[in-house]
C-alpha cells in the first residue's frame, strides 16, 4: 500500500476522470447542477490529498532544516528515482490544485440551478473531464524525474488543450485555432522526442539524473538545447509563439480559462526544475535572444489589436520575456541565482491569479454580448461596478502597478536580475512602460459612457471567489515574503537532492 | 547466403510498393500497396534480429493504421475529381525556398546523426530489445526493484491519455 500514499492525488484524479465520464453520459440533463457541486467537492478533496502528502513528508522528516533528504515519497527503481515528490513538487502541486478550484468556480454561470434547457450555446459540460486530465498532466509533469514520464505528462496537458479550443465546433475560428495549435504543438512534442532519443543513445537510460551528468559530449548539449526549445514552444517565447494568438482568439472564454492558466504554470515549474538540475550548463546567450524578442515583439503586437483575447495572448508573450531574464545569463553557479528563480516562480503565480480574475470577467461579457471586440464592447462595464472592480484589479496587476503583487514581483525580478544582465532589464522597464497603454486601453474602452449598457447579474459564488482572488493579489503585494520564503526553500530543496 | 537474398528481395519489394503508393492515382490501390509495404518492412526487421519491432510493425502499422487509412478513404465522398487530373510536379514559385529550407533541415539532422555516430561508436546490439524484456518491463510487478515493472506508471497514464482524447474527440465531433 506504500505506492497509494505516494501517488494519492494522481489516483484520485484518475478515478474522478472515469467517474465524471460515466456521469456525463448517463445522468439526465437536470442533474448537472448537483454534478457541478460534486466536481467542486472532488477538487477540494484533491487539495486535501496534497496536504496529506505534506503531512507524510513532515512525519518522515522530523527536522526539515537539518535533514533535507526528502526522498521518502519518491518512486524509485533500484537507486534511480523516476517519480519524485519532494518539497518543490508538493508545493507546486498545492498551488496548482488551489488555483484549479478557483478556475472551476468560474464556471458557476453555466450550471445555475433552475436552468430549463442545459444545452448552452457553446459551453459543454464535457469540459470538466478534459479539465481533470489537464490537472493530472500538470501533476505528472511537475513530479516526473525521467524523460518518458515527462513526455506523457506533457502530452496529458497538450492533447486535451487542443480539443478544448475546438469544443465550440460550429465556430470556424475555434477549429482553425485548434488546428494551428495542434500542428505547432506536435512540433514541440517532436523536438522533445528527438532530444530524448539523443539522450538515450548516449547514456542508455531515461532518468534525468543519469543523463544530466554527461554534458562533456557535444551531442548531449545539443539534445538539451532541443529539449528546452520544445518547452519554449509551449511557453510561447517569441520566435516560437505563432500558435498563441490564433489559439487564444479561437477559443471561447471558459476554454481559454483552462488552456491559458494551468498548462503555463505546470510547464514553467517543469522548466525551472529541469534548469535547476543542470546548474553548470550555461544557456545564457540562447535564452537572451528569446527574452529580448518576446518582450519587444509581444508589446508591439499588442498595441494594434482590438480583440481582448489577442491582447491577452501578446501580454502573455511579453511576460514570458520578463520571466526569461534571470535565465538569460546564468553564469556558472546557480545557487547564487536561486533568489531570482524564486522571484520568477512568484511572478508566474501572481500573473496566473490575475489572468483568472481577468477571464472570469470576460466570461460574463461574452455570455451577454457574444463578442470580444473592443469596438463593439464600448461602455459594456459602465453600469456594473462590481465587475469593474475585478477587471481593474486584474489589469493593474498585469500591468505591474503599485498596490498589487504585479508591482512587487516585477520590481524584485528586475532588481535581482540587474546584476545578471542590465541590458535586458532596461529593455524590460521600457517595454513595461509601453505596455501600460494597451492595459489602459481595455479599461478605457469598457468604461466609456454608453446608454445601451445593461446590468449584468453576477452569481454569488463568482463574487465570492473573485473577491478572494482580488484580495489575495493585493495581499501578495503587501506581504510577498510569506510566499517568497516558502518558494526559496522549495528551490533550495531541489539543489540538495 | 539465403537470408541475404531474402533481404534483397524484401528491400526491392518495399521500394516498389512504396513508389506505387506515391504515384498511383487510384487512392484505394495506393493504400493497399502501402499496407503490403508495411508487412514486408516487418520482415526486414525480423531478418535484422529485432523481433519486438517486427511485431509492433505488424500490429500497429499493418493492422491499426492500415485500417484507419482504409476507413478514411471509404468515408470520404466517392469521387475526388481534382485528384485524378492533378499533375505530380506542378511548379509554384514558393516551392524553391521551401525546397532549399528542407535541404538545410535534412542536412542538419544528417549532420547531427553523423556527429553522434562519430562521438560514440554505435553498436546495434546495445539497443536490442526482445519481447521478453518488453513484457518484463511493463507487467512484471514482482521484482520491482530490478528492471521489472519499470514502465507500469507510464503505461497506465498513457491509457488515461487515450481515454481522455477519445472522450474529447467525441465531444468535438458530435452534432448535439
Amino acid at each position: 500500500m506504500e505506492w497509494v500514499a505516494k501517488l494519492l492525488p494522481e489516483i484520485w484524479l484518475s478515478v474522478n476522470i472515469l467517474l465524471f465520464m460515466s456521469f456525463l453520459n448517463f445522468k439526465s440533463k437536470d442533474d448537472f447542477y448537483s454534478l457541478y457541486n460534486l466536481f467542486n467537492f472532488s477538487l477540494f478533496i484533491l487539495v486535501f490529498s496534497v496536504l496529506f502528502q505534506f503531512y507524510l513528508l513532515s512525519t518522515n522528516n522530523p527536522s526539515l532544516e537539518s535533514n533535507l533528504d526528502l526522498a521518502n515519497l519518491d518512486l524509485s527503481i533500484g537507486n534511480l528515482i523516476i517519480y519524485s515528490n519532494g518539497f518543490f513538487e508538493l508545493i507546486s502541486k498545492l498551488f496548482i490544485s488551489i488555483i484549479s478550484v478557483f478556475i472551476s468556480v468560474s464556471f458557476y454561470l453555466y450550471f445555475k440551478k433552475g436552468k430549463e434547457d442545459f444545452l448552452h450555446r457553446y459551453f459543454k459540460p464535457d469540459l470538466l473531464c478534459v479539465y481533470l486530465t489537464i490537472i493530472l498532466g500538470s501533476f505528472v509533469l511537475v513530479s516526473s524525474n525521467d524523460f518518458l514520464t515527462f513526455l506523457i505528462g506533457f502530452e496529458l496537458i497538450a492533447i486535451p488543450s487542443y480539443f478544448a479550443i475546438a469544443m465550440d465546433n460550429k465556430r470556424a475560428e475555434s477549429l482553425e485555432g485548434s488546428m494551428k495549435y495542434f500542428l505547432i504543438g506536435s512540433l514541440s512534442t517532436i523536438s522533445l522526442i528527438l532530444s530524448i532519443l539523443i539522450f538515450y543513445i548516449y547514456s542508455g537510460s531515461l532518468v534525468f539524473s543519469s543523463n544530466f551528468g554527461m554534458f562533456d559530449y557535444f551531442g548531449v548539449k545539443l539534445a538539451f538545447v532541443i529539449f528546452i526549445m520544445g518547452l519554449l514552444i509551449k511557453l510561447a517565447a517569441f520566435p516560437l509563439s505563432f500558435w498563441i494568438q490564433d489559439a487564444y482568439a479561437g477559443s471561447r472564454t471558459p476554454y481559454l480559462l483552462v488552456i491559458s492558466t494551468i498548462p503555463k504554470l505546470a510547464v514553467l515549474f517543469a522548466f525551472i526544475k529541469v534548469i535547476l538540475m543542470v546548474p553548470y550548463l550555461n544557456l545564457g546567450t540562447f535564452l537572451f535572444v528569446f527574452s529580448l524578442f518576446s518582450m519587444v515583439m509581444g508589446t508591439f503586437f499588442a498595441l494594434t489589436n482590438n480583440d481582448i483575447r489577442k491582447i491577452l495572448a501578446f501580454s502573455t508573450i511579453t511576460n514570458i520575456g520578463y520571466i526569461l531574464i534571470p535565465f538569460s545569463s546564468l553564469q556558472g553557479n546557480l545557487v547564487n541565482n536561486s533568489q531570482a528563480l524564486s522571484v520568477v516562480y512568484f511572478y508566474i503565480l501572481q500573473y496566473v491569479l490575475a489572468t483568472i480574475l481577468f477571464i472570469s470577467v470576460l466570461i460574463y461579457l461574452e455570455e451577454k454580448y457574444d463578442t470580444m471586440d473592443l469596438e463593439k464592447l464600448k461602455g459594456a462595464l459602465s453600469n456594473n461596478p462590481l465587475l469593474s472592480v475585478f477587471m481593474i484589479v486584474s489589469l493593474v496587476t498585469m500591468a505591474g502597478l503599485p498596490p498589487t503583487s504585479g508591482f512587487i514581483a516585477k520590481f524584485l525580478l528586475f532588481a535581482y536580475s540587474y546584476s545578471i544582465s542590465p541590458f535586458l532589464v532596461w529593455v524590460g522597464i521600457i517595454t513595461s512602460v509601453i505596455s501600460l497603454y494597451f492595459y489602459y486601453r481595455i479599461a478605457q474602452e469598457l468604461y466609456v459612457k454608453n446608454e445601451k449598457s445593461e446590468k449584468i447579474e453576477v452569481g454569488f459564488l463568482n463574487v465570492f471567489s473573485n473577491s478572494v482572488l482580488s484580495l489575495m493579489v493585493v495581499f501578495m503585494g503587501f506581504f510577498p515574503n510569506l510566499f517568497l520564503n516558502i518558494i526559496y526553500f522549495a528551490i533550495i530543496s531541489v539543489f540538495v537532492k | 547466403m539465403w537470408s541475404e537474398v531474402l533481404y534483397l528481395v524484401l528491400l526491392i519489394g518495399v521500394l516498389i510498393l512504396s513508389l506505387v503508393a506515391i504515384f498511383n492515382r487510384e487512392v484505394f490501390n495506393a493504400a493497399v500497396s502501402l499496407v503490403f509495404a508495411f508487412i514486408l518492412l516487418s520482415g526486414i526487421y525480423l531478418l535484422l534480429g529485432s523481433e519486438f519491432l517486427a511485431v509492433i510493425q505488424l500490429i500497429i502499422y499493418a493492422g491499426a493504421i492500415a485500417i484507419l487509412i482504409l476507413f478514411a478513404i471509404m468515408h470520404t465522398p466517392a469521387k475526388i475529381e481534382s485528384l485524378g487530373q492533378a499533375k505530380i510536379f506542378d511548379y509554384k514559385p514558393h516551392y524553391l525556398p521551401a525546397f532549399l529550407l528542407g535541404i538545410v533541415v535534412f542536412s542538419t539532422l544528417l549532420g547531427i546523426g553523423f556527429l553522434i555516430i562519430k562521438e560514440i561508436g554505435i553498436n546495434v546490439n546495445n539497443f536490442k530489445i526482445t519481447l521478453k524484456d518488453f513484457a518484463n518491463a511493463l507487467f512484471n510487478l514482482k521484482d520491482i526493484g530490478n528492471y521489472g515493472g519499470r514502465f507500469v506508471l507510464v503505461f497506465e497514464l498513457a491509457g488515461i491519455l487515450i481515454l481522455a482524447s477519445v472522450i474529447a474527440a467525441i465531444t468535438v465531433a458530435k452534432k448535439e
